[in-house]
């Protein structure tokens, strides 16, 4: 028999106690003078040998029930405490595009299926694949042939690689496990992307066995298709940017295609490195949008790029004169390198403000006149404002006519940190996928409350009223900052995580006029407001529609249509650009200097790790119920006899 | 009627214990307040002295009993000369006698009754003695004459009854020189005191009467035969009657000497009910005899225990 919390067993110390009492309540054998022993006959002789009796019988009772308590409180088991004869086995499995290689995947499964065909019945499997988040798909388990099934019945997608989350979600459940063996099957091709940010100094935990598949040398022939843009010339041709990861000079086709219509084809030479062609071929008319496809390789997956029938642009944001250092002009600047959509930052003009523009306002002058003028027409055509709360006279009456008020918050000497961040706001897509610590670290000295009916918080202050907010307005999207952006109200501009917000934050006030032509699978989509149906137009497997709100995430590359709102819009989605490149990165070594060389825990430090292990056992047997239904039992019948015996 | 004996004059006796034990110094002084009640009894007496009580004889009191017819020899003053005027016949005319009444007290001298469960409660000999020496001193107060028989192993004393207040002194010596004995012959000593007192006359027990039963009933019913009126006064000790005992060991009889592993709190039940049977049948015993039982209980006063029970008996006569 095991115990849950054998510490209970302590516990039974106590039984001292009631033969203590017993023993100080015994009363000294002493003669007792008596008139006459006439009236204390045999019977009285036998009475008194039945009470020593009763009162030997209720301090066994009193005892046995502090023992059956105490026992019940360490939670008994059948069974050996530790698996010490047991392995666990962790199968990382990695489902991102490059496994599409061909023969990869099948390698991969192969190689997977020999580790669990290496356990014995007992030992426990799981299976966890590492994309797009890592998520069990089998939790560890007995059951083999579980695992087995979802092994077989998995397949690639069409993500991106990356291995340190799921490599440390492993390790740490291995680390949890009471297995004497515990190995972690690390089923990837250890592309160079995927181990990007991960830590290889940092081992796994002592005792965890890991395993790789042989690492794969890059596939003989392999060029991706990474670039796809549309020239307005009068050819109407398409810029195509090819890359190839091999030295060696390949000859390829190239087909575009207008849905399944083949509309050019063009054979190229493809050297090392970006190649860039051009292909002259018309826009067929009500053409969502064309498909290029360059003959398969080995990874056939990346051979092909869509592109939606709509004009490449940059956004513009039209922005007032700052009167300090302009960080916003040159985050917006910095947007232009950053894949996606690029943004632009031009001065506000002096005539009416497209409504089809983002502005975003700092200055006291933007809320006088003349600008005020324009600023009310541009907010009544619908136009998407963006402003930075410095406490000017103007632009307090202004907010408080759009029903917002503004109050400046109390000087402290410690700096502030936002919190309550609204992550799925598509404001902070950047950061919906990644760790908020970034926005988390940004110190603000100065500021001001929000308040107001309609406003929608993004990010509140630490005595959580809204520093940062939306304006609930119908189709107008109005973004309040509750602060200045200079140094004197925060640090922000010097922080990482300003660029990724500022181009976020533009992203999505601009979203009504995206011309973004080229998403990658993993990108989060930002639409026009309102629900909506995404329907594929053009993947590589039948896909169904998706109702969607305010975004979307794509998990296969294609075309696709969003129609909602009165808005209909197409979207091409392409492979992410770093599963092209299939070169290994680590070698053998590396990857086996990940073991810790520690010493494995021993039994005892295993058992310690049980209460997985016994959960199971010890909630199927449930023998501490019925010991503290003894132990009621016992403690009835103690006070039953007790009643009898007590003087 | 004699005047009762001045209590201020009666020496404080301090008699021996058997056992070793010093004897307390019984305090006669209580019996002073012991009222003034009447001790009579249920039956005719018989006395050699006129008294107040009713005799069965024909005597020279006020009150007329019956006629008879005139036998020679007969005092002519006794003849009824009106009823010779009717009836032309003599007739003698009787009246009732009345006797002086003759008081016996016995007193149980067994180990059983040198007892005392706890201080400041009575030993049950000396309870037996005050309340004894108060009988008689209603007896010498209304000029009856008192007696005493002390139970031992049989009748160990005796003394004749009688009515002077020199009587009275040899009295209480004699019941202040009684000791316990370590057997006890109360039947034996009631048998044998029936053999030698007088007729009718009231005999009063102070005893445990733990005894056999049946031979006491004997005794008693003998007792009853010669016209005696009997009064039972069973002296017990609160540890008799409560059993407020938390003991556990060796059990002594202090009348056998008898021995026995008891724990009480495990006998109390078993004991109160053979004890209350016991009780019940003694008092059917006196009941039967057409006697007079009470239980007196050590721990309170002697004399107002007695008193108390005389009047409820005066009232009941």
């Amino acid at each position: 028999m095991s115990w849950v919390f054998p510490g209970f067993l302590a516990g039974a110390a106590v039984i001292g106690l009631p033969v203590l009492l017993h023993l100080l309540r015994r009363r000294p054998r002493e003669v007792v003078r008596f008139p006459s022993l006439r009236f204390l006959g045999e019977s009285a002789v036998r009475d008194t040998r039945r009470s020593q009796l009763r009162r030997w019988l209720t301090l066994l009772l009193r005892c046995l029930a502090l023992a059956l308590l105490c026992a019940a409180f360490a939670r008994p088991y059948w069974g050996t405490p530790a698996t010490a004869t047991h392995r666990a086995l962790v199968i990382a499995l990695d489902n991102s595009m490059s496994q599409q290689t061909t023969g990869r995947w099948s390698q991969t499964q192969r190689w997977s299926q020999q580790q669990l065909n290496a356990l014995s019945p007992g030992d426990q499997a799981a299976l966890l694949i590492m994309e797009p988040e890592p998520v069990w798909l089998v939790p560890l388990t007995e059951d083999l042939a579980r695992v087995r099934s979802a092994l077989a019945t998995a397949s690639p997608g069409y993500y991106s690689t990356r291995y340190a989350r799921p490599l440390r979600m492993a390790a740490e459940t291995l680390a949890n496990v009471p297995a004497q063996t515990k190995i972690l099957a690390w089923a990837a091709d250890e592309q160079r992307a995927g181990w990007r940010g991960t830590d290889l100094a940092q081992t796994l935990p002592p005792g965890v066995n890991f395993r790789f598949l042989d690492i794969l040398p890059a596939p003989l022939r392999q060029a991706a298709v990474v670039g796809l843009h549309s020239i307005d010339t009068p050819t109407n041709g398409l810029a195509v940017t090819i890359r190839q990861y091999q030295s060696a000079t390949n000859q390829r086709t190239l087909t575009v295609y207008a849905g399944q219509t083949a509309i050019a084809t063009q054979t190229v030479a493809l050297a090392a490195g970006d190649n860039h062609f051009t292909i002259p071929c018309p826009w067929p008319k009500e053409a969502p949008g064309l498909r290029v496809t360059l003959d398969p390789d080995d990874l056939p997956a990346d051979d092909t790029a869509w592109i939606a029938a709509t004009t490449t642009a940059t956004n513009v944001l039209l922005m007032d004169a700052s009167p300090e250092t302009d960080f916003l002009a040159h985050a917006l600047r910095a947007t232009q390198k950053v894949a996606g959509t690029p943004c632009a930052a031009a001065p506000l003009p002096g005539q009416a403000w497209p409504a089809e523009s983002a502005v975003i306002l700092r200055d006291e002058a933007s809320f006088r006149e003349p600008a005020l003028t324009r600023l009310n027409q541009f907010c009544a055509a619908g136009g998407a404002v963006w402003i930075f709360v410095d406490g000017s006279a103007a632009q307090k009456v202004w907010l408080q006519q759009h029903g917002i008020r503004i109050t400046p918050r109390p000087a402290s000497t410690e700096p502030w940190h936002l919190r309550d961040w609204d992550t799925g706001h598509p404001a902070l897509a950047a950061f919906a996928q990644q760790n908020l610590l970034p926005l988390l670290e940004v110190e603000f000295y100065g500021g001001f409350d929000l308040a107001g009916e309609t406003l929608a918080p993004i990010a509140n202050w630490p005595d959580g009223r809204p520093a940062l907010a939306e304006l609930d307005a119908g189709s107008q999207r109005l973004l309040i900052t509750g602060f200045p952006l200079n140094r004197e109200a925060t640090d922000w501009p010097t922080r990482p995580s300003f660029v990724p917000f500022i181009h976020g934050a533009a992203r999505w006030l601009g979203a009504f006029k995206e011309t973004h032509n080229d998403w990658r699978v993993g990108d989060t989509i930002s639409l026009p407001p309102g629900e909506g149906r995404w329907h594929p137009l053009d993947i590589p497997v039948p896909g169904h529609d998706q109702i969607v709100n305010g975004s979307v995430r794509p998990e296969m590359p294609g075309l696709y249509e969003f129609a909602g709102g009165g808005v209909k819009k197409t979207f091409a989605v392409n492979t992410p650009l770093e599963e092209s490149d299939l070169a290994p990165w680590p070698n053998a070594s590396e990857l086996a200097a990940l073991e810790s060389a520690a010493p494995a825990p021993n039994r005892r430090q295993t058992a310690a790790l049980l209460p997985s292990a016994w959960t199971k056992a010890e909630n199927r047997q449930r023998l501490w119920w019925w010991l503290l239904l003894a132990g009621g039992c016992a403690l009835l019948a103690e006070l039953a006899l007790a009643n009898r015996t007590s003087p | 009627m004699p005047p009762p004996p001045s209590l201020s004059r009666i020496p404080p006796l301090i008699g021996s214990r058997p056992s070793g034990r010093p004897a307390a110094r019984l305090d006669w002084q209580l019996l002073a307040e012991l009222p003034s009640l009447a001790l009579r009894s249920r039956c005719l007496v018989d006395g050699f002295l006129s008294g107040w009580h009713r005799s069965p004889r024909r005597g020279s009191s006020v009150e007329f009993a019956e006629y008879r017819d005139y036998h020679p020899g007969d005092d002519l003053r006794r003849v009824d000369w009106r009823l010779f005027g009717r009836s032309d016949r003599l007739h003698v005319k009787q009246f009732e006698d009345e006797a002086q009444m003759r008081v016996f007290t016995v007193l149980d001298a067994s180990a059983s009754m040198d007892f005392q469960s706890r201080p400041g409660v009575g030993n049950k000999l000396d309870f037996a003695r005050l309340t004894l020496a108060g009988v008689a001193l209603l007896a010498q107060r209304q000029g009856d004459a008192f007696g005493l028989g002390v139970a031992g192993a049989d009748l160990t004393d005796f003394l004749r009854a009688r009515s002077s207040l020199s009587h009275w002194h040899t009295y209480l010596g004699r019941l202040e020189r009684v000791q316990a004995q370590k057997t006890t012959g109360l039947v034996c000593a009631l048998t044998a005191l029936a053999e030698i007192i007088p007729p009718r006359s009231l005999v009063v027990i102070a005893s445990d009467f733990y005894e056999d039963l049946p031979a006491l009933g004997a005794a008693l019913n003998r007792l009853r035969y010669d016209g005696h009126d009997l009064i039972g006064l069973q002296v017990l000790d609160p540890l008799e009657l409560d059993f407020d005992l938390e003991h556990t060991g060796i059990w002594l009889d202090v009348e056998t000497g008898e021995q026995r592993p008891l724990d009480a709190p495990a006998v109390r039940a078993g004991y109160f009910q053979r004890f209350r049977q016991f009780c019940t049948a003694l008092e059917e015993g006196f009941r039967e005899v057409k006697g007079d039982f009470v239980q007196l209980r050590t721990d309170q006063p002697p004399v107002a225990a007695l008193g108390s029970f005389l009047a409820k008996r005066e009232g009941r006569l």
